[in-house]
């Protein structure tokens, strides 16, 4: 056969396109009629037009299925399948991720439920995280929020069953039930409960706007679709065969750092709550109403929100209705739309609060723009990976560090404080992306200053020795403690050849003992400090710098084993603080908190848990919420509560402080990373093993990188995962885990410090675990042995060996040997 | 980048030109906006990532350095997005033929999507879809040009019916066909 002539192919393609097009608008029997008669003679032509036709068909699904293949199994043939204990009633919706179903379930239990399937099928490393993510979800519990029902997977496809709301849209039902002003409100503080709620689990919902508030018949609102946006995209966007920047949005409610593609975090979810208020409150959407993603981004970057009292005005609203909206509400509006996520509310909660105190009449928070917005700003983009559940970001506030330094006079205070200011308004700049330097970060910030300042100021040795100091505590702020360290060094170098003032150089020394402290080299950190506080000695003034050099010797002493020293030093610091009256007086916290831990450390539980409790107390009435050092606090106190086996209620906490921690800090923050290791020990506490495991990989990882592998934090991670591993039957992975932490501790602790040898009855437990009983024995009796001589037979970990060795002689069976370790364990 | 090569005083006044109907002043912002475009889309394109771009993408990118210009008129943005539409298609194809010629096999493969509905789908080689719009333009010259402002600029019917000047339905019945025609065309590969 020979190939036709490029003319008639060429000619031919056109004539299907006007016989598809022409056919395009005749409907049933004249569509069919017209075919016929024009391309009945010529098969394959016939074929083709049927074919265009009946992609043109599905023109309501999203042109992005056409493009793949047509789906496999057609939704409508998915009627009546079943899925999990549900099966499908009726297509409800459909959208790019998936489709939604009515359903019912098969078992008789009358139960109405939404089931969304995911379009396409998910690879098994997906699946795994698919049903991480939904195992989140499941523990929203919340009036205003539709409960997840169950999850599952069937031929590749993830589903999810959600609490089916027969309900309106929002707007809609507002609108028609004509609410008051009030009325609107009082429904927005319940989504707003709902939504910080679901913050304090770590979930973010990404999407709120009418469409996904619906309100039932009882007048009570429900959101829908709680992170499933999240969960399904983070899926959706690893199994595709190509990879996409993909930004998916809806518009006129997505908040400015999705359209431009930054990381989402809870201040996105204060955005959304602020635009749904808005709809609801002024009757249209905060910005120019946009129809679509392109457009929506074009207003939200050029336009400024309308004050909502003059929007509703120019909408039509009747002048006195508008009139309710000025003042307080224009107040709250503005401010949870500000563009800034920084400038938001920090919290959903912040936002419900200040909504009832418009409903109470009593004055809202309302804080004018300030340079620390501005930093906070720029320190964002110090962002790191998106951690556990792939939602917080961070907003260090390097503001919030107030750098004092002393000046010998008034003037001199003013003028330095005066060039710093300007110096660094020139780095900010340099940053704004305005400028051209996008991705500029806090940390490439601080670099560049640190390399600047020598060049710029090294007319003035002090005022550079204060920037540094600067330098060196931000960097200490975001756990980069050899940047700080470097920083730290020059600022002492200019101060020595200064002269600087003796206060001076006692904080700088301080700062260092922190900063050794901090990556380990704990030996070097005792002397700059006893330096420090021969300094201070005797001077009446200097109750700050010396009780904070106290603080940190004391840490330093705990740290090498010189426990008794160490709390005598805490209360000396303690007593300074208290003795010096109000406000100083509240910063005894410090030295309480750290104490605290050490009473934790010795086993005297109920003490710390008092002490960590007068820490948290004290520190509150200085440190605005969210204040990482009130959450150290917290996080002393909820690891004391674990101690003393209340876990639930630390449990609560712990995942509080993630949080908090991962919205203040970052999701890789040394500190955060901390919280994670401790909420997982608390899981594991709980023998939720599997929980306990999946939350520390990831964290030992990330330690691994932030802080190194021979690190405290880093081993004791890497050991619990050993831990929780080998519970959970998962010894082949704990094992090697484990080893590994051990020898790294025999290197750094020696052979018989407890937490090598804890580490050794780690070990021990999980040769118990894989059955490996006549490796275990002889090591679980030489460890509990040593460890009952060096911390005594009640101390936790002796207590573990105990049980391990309990264990062992149960499962072979040696029942008296068994009793015997038993009666050793103390009561919990 | 733009920001680099051109002030945003410059950038201003070639907005307002532009708005004001003056022909070179739009030259000269196709030229700026291609410079622009290309960029992200190489960048995009060097990291491994991004080995698929989405068109839609890159004008949103584009579109927000010039966040800060405020002086555009409202009523200019169809025009200035079907320019942008434009500008990727070029963009997009130059890139594709000069990695073709320097053979690093793939091209640029570009996502396709629907901004009103969103999501993803397979890529498709750039220099295919263009084909396949210019074979298009001959059968239907209207279907053509509303499948690539939305396509590649990410208009939205009303927004492209207002660049146009025809009604929203005409142009929904056209993008049907044209649409239809480009999804078959692709699939056929």
């Amino acid at each position: 056969m020979t190939e036709p002539p490029v003319g008639t192919a060429s000619e031919n393609r056109a004539r299907i396109f006007r016989l598809f097009d022409a056919a395009l608008d005749l409907e049933g029997a004249d569509r069919e009629r017209y075919l016929h008669a024009h391309c009945a003679a010529d098969p394959a032509l016939f074929a083709e037009v049927r074919a265009l036709l009946a992609v043109a068909a599905v023109n309501g699904e999203p042109t992005t299925a056409l493009l793949g293949q047509v789906p496999a199994a057609p939704t409508k043939a998915l009627i009546g399948r079943e899925f999990g204990r549900f099966r499908l009633l009726e297509l409800i919706g459909a959208g790019g991720m998936g489709v939604v179903f009515r359903a019912e379930r098969t078992d008789g239990v009358k139960q109405a439920v939404a089931i969304k399937l995911l379009t396409g099928e998910l690879a098994s490393a997906d699946l795994a995280r698919f049903e991480r993510e939904a195992q989140m979800l499941a523990r929203l519990e919340h009036p205003a929020i539709a409960r997840l029902i169950d999850t599952g997977v069937q031929d590749g496809r993830g589903w999810i069953a959600l609490e089916f709301i027969r309900g309106q849209p929002i707007d809609t039902f507002c609108d028609q039930h004509r609410l008051s002003l009030r009325e609107r409100t009082r429904l927005l503080v319940q989504i707003a409960d709902a939504v910080s709620m679901a913050h304090r689990m770590l979930v973010v919902h990404r999407d709120i706007k009418p469409a996904n508030v619906l309100v039932n018949a009882d007048g009570l609102p429900k959101l829908i679709d709680f992170g499933i946006a999240a969960a399904l995209t983070d899926v959706a966007s690893s199994h595709l065969p190509t990879l996409d920047i993909g930004r998916s949005f809806t518009p006129n409610y997505a908040a400015p750092e999705q359209v431009t593609g930054e990381p989402v975090t809870v201040a996105t979810d204060v955005f959304g709550l602020g635009a749904l208020a808005y709809r609801l409150l002024v009757g249209r959407v905060p910005y120019h109403e946009a129809t679509s993603a392109i457009g929506y981004a074009l207003v939200i970057t050029r336009f400024d929100v309308e004050t909502p009292s003059r929007a509703a005005l120019a909408a039509g609203m009747e002048p006195r209705a508008a009139q309710q909206l000025r003042g307080d509400l224009d107040a709250i509006l503005l401010k949870a739309l500000e563009r800034d996520p920084a400038r938001r509310y920090a919290t959903a909660a912040d936002l419900r609060s200040d909504l009832l105190c418009y409903l109470d009449d009593l004055p809202v928070v309302a804080r004018p723009p300030s340079m620390a917005y501005r930093l906070a700003k720029f320190t964002r983009r110090n962002t790191l990976a998106v951690g556990l559940t792939a939602v917080l970001g961070v907003a260090l506030l390097v503001g919030a560090i107030v750098y004092e330094r002393q000046a010998r006079t008034v003037a001199e205070a003013r003028s330095m404080a005066a060039r710093r200011g300007e110096f660094l308004e020139s780095m900010l700049k340099s940053a704004d992306p305005h400028w051209g330097n996008r991705d500029i970060t806090v940390a490439q910030l601080l670099g560049k200053t640190a390399e600047q300042l020598h060049q710029q100021m090294s007319q003035e040795p002090l005022v550079e020795a204060s920037m540094l100091g600067l330098v060196a505590e931000t960097y200490e702020g975001l756990g980069r403690f050899d940047d700080g360290l470097d920083a730290n060094s020059r600022d002492l170098a200019l101060l020595r050849s200064h002269e600087g003032s003796a206060e001076d150089l006692a904080t700088t020394l301080t700062t260092r003992g922190e900063l050794l402290t901090e990556i380990g080299r704990t030996a070097e950190a005792e002397a700059p400090l006893r330096e420090a506080i021969a300094l201070l000695r005797g001077r009446r003034a200097a109750v700050k710098p010396m009780a904070s050099a106290l603080t940190e010797l004391g840490v330093v002493l705990t740290n090498t084993a010189r426990e008794k020293e160490a709390e005598e030093v805490y209360r000396s610091a303690v007593d300074l603080y208290r003795r010096a009256g109000d406000p100083l007086a509240a910063r005894a916290g410090y030295p309480l908190d750290d104490l605290s831990v050490l009473l934790g450390n010795q086993g005297r539980y109920t003490e710390a848990a008092a002490t960590s409790h007068e820490a948290m107390a004290s520190l509150n009435k200085i440190l605005p919420a969210d204040h990482p050092d009130l959450l150290a606090a917290q996080m002393n106190y909820a690891s004391a509560l674990a101690n003393l086996h209340q876990t639930d209620k630390a449990e609560t906490l712990f995942l509080e402080i993630v949080a908090a921690r991962s919205r203040v800090l970052g999701p890789e923050h040394k500190d955060t990373l901390i919280a994670q290791y401790e909420l997982a020990d608390d899981l594991f506490e709980q023998h939720r093993d599997a929980e306990a495991t999946a939350v520390l990989l990831p964290t030992a990882e990330s330690l691994d990188r932030t802080l190194g592998p021979d690190n405290p934090w880093t081993l004791a991670a890497w050991g619990e995962y050993g831990n929780a591993a080998c519970r959970s039957g998962q010894g082949a992975l704990g094992l090697p885990a484990l080893r590994r932490v051990e020898q790294t501790r025999m290197k750094t602790y020696g052979v018989n410090d407890w937490h090598t040898l804890s580490t050794g009855v780690s070990i021990g437990g999980c040769l118990v675990t894989l059955h490996r009983y006549a490796d275990a024995e002889p090591l679980l009796l030489q460890k509990a042995a040593a460890l009952e001589k060096e911390r005594g037979a009640g101390f936790h970990r002796t207590q573990a060996a105990f049980q391990s060795l309990a264990d062992l002689y149960v499962a072979t069976g040696r029942d008296a040997e068994a009793a015997r370790w038993k009666s050793r364990l103390l009561p919990r | 980048m733009l920001d680099q090569e051109t002030t945003d005083a410059e950038l201003t006044a070639l907005l307002l030109r532009c708005s004001g109907g003056d022909r070179a002043a739009f030259d000269e912002l196709y030229a700026i906006l291609y410079r622009d475009i290309h960029a992200i889309a190489v960048r995009q394109l060097r990291s491994e990532r991004h080995l698929t771009i989405r068109p839609t993408a890159l004008v949103h990118e584009a579109y927000l350095r010039l966040a800060n210009l405020h002086e555009i008129r409202w009523e200019g943005r169809s025009h200035l997005l079907a320019m942008a539409a434009r500008v990727t298609r070029q963009a997009l194809v130059d890139e594709a033929r000069r990695r073709r010629s320097a053979k690093r096999d793939g091209g640029v493969a570009v996502t396709l999507s629907d901004e009103n509905i969103g999501g993803t789908s397979v890529g498709h080689d750039a220099l295919d879809v263009d084909d396949l719009l210019t074979e298009l333009e001959g059968y239907d010259s209207v279907a053509a040009q509303i499948v690539s402002l939305r396509v590649f600029g990410g208009l939205s019917i009303v927004e492209t019916a207002e660049h146009l000047e025809i009604s929203q339905a005409t142009v929904n019945r056209r993008w049907a066909s044209g649409k239809a025609w480009l999804v078959r065309e692709l699939a056929r590969e």
